[in-house]
């Protein structure tokens, strides 16, 4: 049976709203999920994913780049990350940053670029250990695919505005709903 | 060198007024691929090889440009 993940999008991406985006995000998923509300409050570890403290069965992931700040709440862990396209020196940062089985497939894919890096971010939220020396020792392509890899985790790469790219990560088969955020948090906490 | 990273960061990001304290993440609202991607221009820039790990502990330009200097640059090359 699917399991429900909520993905909130806000066209407003400056960095001191995405804490009170997440928390209107969290209320939403509340009332859409008949889960009583709380003064929820953000811990944010040196190492390991971020957690709600009077909360920690909700799991998240938030992301942003462009002009687009998105965040995911499941029950589930999650992993989401968006891209925006640009041009870059792909192979340049992929022959550092991938896999040797990611760079084949980026040659053989060059437009692929921001799937693969958006799909490799997504699965290192997924686990909370973040972008470090061992981000290229796994790899997303399997199969000649970005798909299920990794012992089980899927990739799904969602239709979202033209020039991004969004991946989502999670270890279970989604029920995906995707939602806008249109109040805009004014005050950073 | 804050020239000098004045530059390549424009050039990576179209991000410009950029100062001592500008931070990477709060002020120029970058996110990690752009991070990487700024770093890999250091990188070409300085020819040196920055690990991933130390990638995280330089928060604003300031901070970069310190561990530049750590690593034996001052000017550019």
């Amino acid at each position: 049976m699917a399991i429900p993940v909520s993905i909130y999008v806000s066209a407003n991406c400056r960095p001191h709203a995405s804490t009170n985006l997440l928390l209107a995000g969290v209320k939403k998923w509340c009332a859409s999920s008949g889960r009583a509300q709380a003064d929820f409050s953000l811990v944010r570890p040196e190492y390991g994913k971020p957690y709600f403290e009077n909360a920690p069965d909700i799991q998240f992931s938030v992301t942003h780049s462009g002009d687009f700040w998105l965040c995911a709440i499941s029950t589930q862990p999650v992993g989401l990350d968006l891209q925006q396209t640009q041009p870059v020196s792909t192979l340049k940062i992929a022959r550092r940053f991938f896999h040797p089985n990611e760079v084949e497939y980026l040659e053989a894919h060059p437009d692929a670029f921001f799937a693969v890096w958006a799909a490799k971010e997504s699965f290192v939220k997924l686990t909370g250990r973040g972008i470090d020396d061992d981000f290229s020792s796994f790899s997303v392509v399997s199969g000649g695919r970005i798909g299920q890899a990794l012992d089980g985790t899927q990739f799904r790469l969602l239709p979202f505005s033209p020039g991004y790219t969004l991946c989502l990560c999670c270890r279970f088969s989604a029920a995906i709903t995707i939602t806008e955020i249109t109040e805009i948090p004014n005050s950073p906490v | 060198m804050l020239e000098l990273m004045q530059k390549i960061i424009f050039q990576v990001t179209g991000k410009s007024d950029i100062t001592y304290d500008t931070d990477f993440i709060q002020d120029l609202a970058l996110n990690s691929f752009d991070i990487m991607n700024i770093i890999s221009a250091f990188e070409d820039q300085f020819d040196i090889s920055i690990p991933t790990r130390d990638v995280w502990k330089l928060h604003q330009v300031k901070d970069a440009i310190a561990y530049m200097r750590n690593r034996g640059i001052d000017s550019p090359s």
